[in-house]
């Protein structure tokens, strides 16, 4: 199992990779980049903690809901829209996200907000 | 060449009166089989004449009842095939999606999982039947609302 430093390293590079995809012409990878860098800042916060590891999707979203409701809406926002960038046609995808809305709300709201709750909690 | 026409059984419809699940005897076994997975998610241990009840009472209702209260909002709910959690999918009005209502999607998903439920409720916008197969089994899916 990685540990939480092994999820930090990884929350570090999707950072830095999603700060170099073009908003206009990929933000379908914007959002899923966005997602997954979401999904290792919450396995760094369950692995800091000591509350084991995260088995898949269905266990780090319940173990979000169970102990760490205050980020609840913020992942699940971006967990919804990372399906809907992975699954839906592109056209279909861009006709639903405006490019404001990706980086004023889920990347500058929801991203930044849970990158904020753990680092509080892991510097705690 | 002439393309044969493709036959589609439809979504199980559910009725709700006075917060009752109604189930046509046709689309029983699809009922059942999806209330035994959804019990069975939350690995808890349910007796087997009880989980259609506890499915019904406990997480159909208030999630139509949900569906009613945000019912401008709303063209339909579906829940498909439970696997290690319940998915549900809110097909909205709107083709662009709604962060508004997103947060209200939400919190009936934080709701129900606070109930004991293993749940995953995503809001799809404005999606025609075709796009709504890339996310389920429509021969098995239980239609929980539908506005229209």
């Amino acid at each position: 199992m990685p540990t939480a430093d092994q999820h930090r390293v990884k929350v570090a590079g999707n950072r830095k990779f999603l700060a170099t995809i073009p908003l206009d012409d990929y933000s379908d990878w914007v959002v899923v980049v966005a997602f997954y860098t979401a999904l290792h800042v919450v396995d760094q916060l369950r692995a800091t903690l000591g509350h084991g590891h995260s088995r898949g999707h269905t266990d780090r979203r319940a173990y979000i809901q169970r102990e760490h409701p205050k980020i609840h809406t913020h992942y699940h926002l971006l967990e919804n829209g990372s399906l809907l960038a992975r699954y839906e046609s592109n056209s279909d995808f861009f006709a639903r996200y405006q490019p404001q809305d990706i980086t004023d709300n889920l990347l500058a709201l929801r991203l930044v907000s849970i990158e904020e709750y753990a680092r509080t909690l892991i510097a705690g | 060449m002439v393309k044969a026409k493709k036959v589609r059984r439809e979504f199980v419809r559910l009725n709700f009166t006075s917060g009752e699940v109604i189930v046509s005897t046709r689309d029983m076994d699809v009922f059942v089989i999806s209330a035994a997975k959804a019990v069975e998610a939350c690995q808890v241990e349910v007796k087997k004449d009880e989980y259609v009840e506890r499915f019904s009472s406990q997480f159909l209702a208030p999630l139509h009842e949900w569906c009613l209260i945000n019912a401008d909002k709303i063209r339909g709910c579906y829940l498909a095939v439970p696997s290690d959690h319940v998915p549900v999918f809110v097909v909205t009005n709107s083709r662009r999606f709604d962060f508004e209502f997103a947060e209200k999607v939400a919190a009936i998903e934080l709701q129900l999982a606070q109930a004991g439920w293993q749940v995953n409720v995503l809001q799809l916008p404005d999606a025609d039947d075709e796009s709504l197969a890339t996310f389920i089994d429509l021969e098995k899916a239980l239609q929980v609302y539908a506005n229209g």
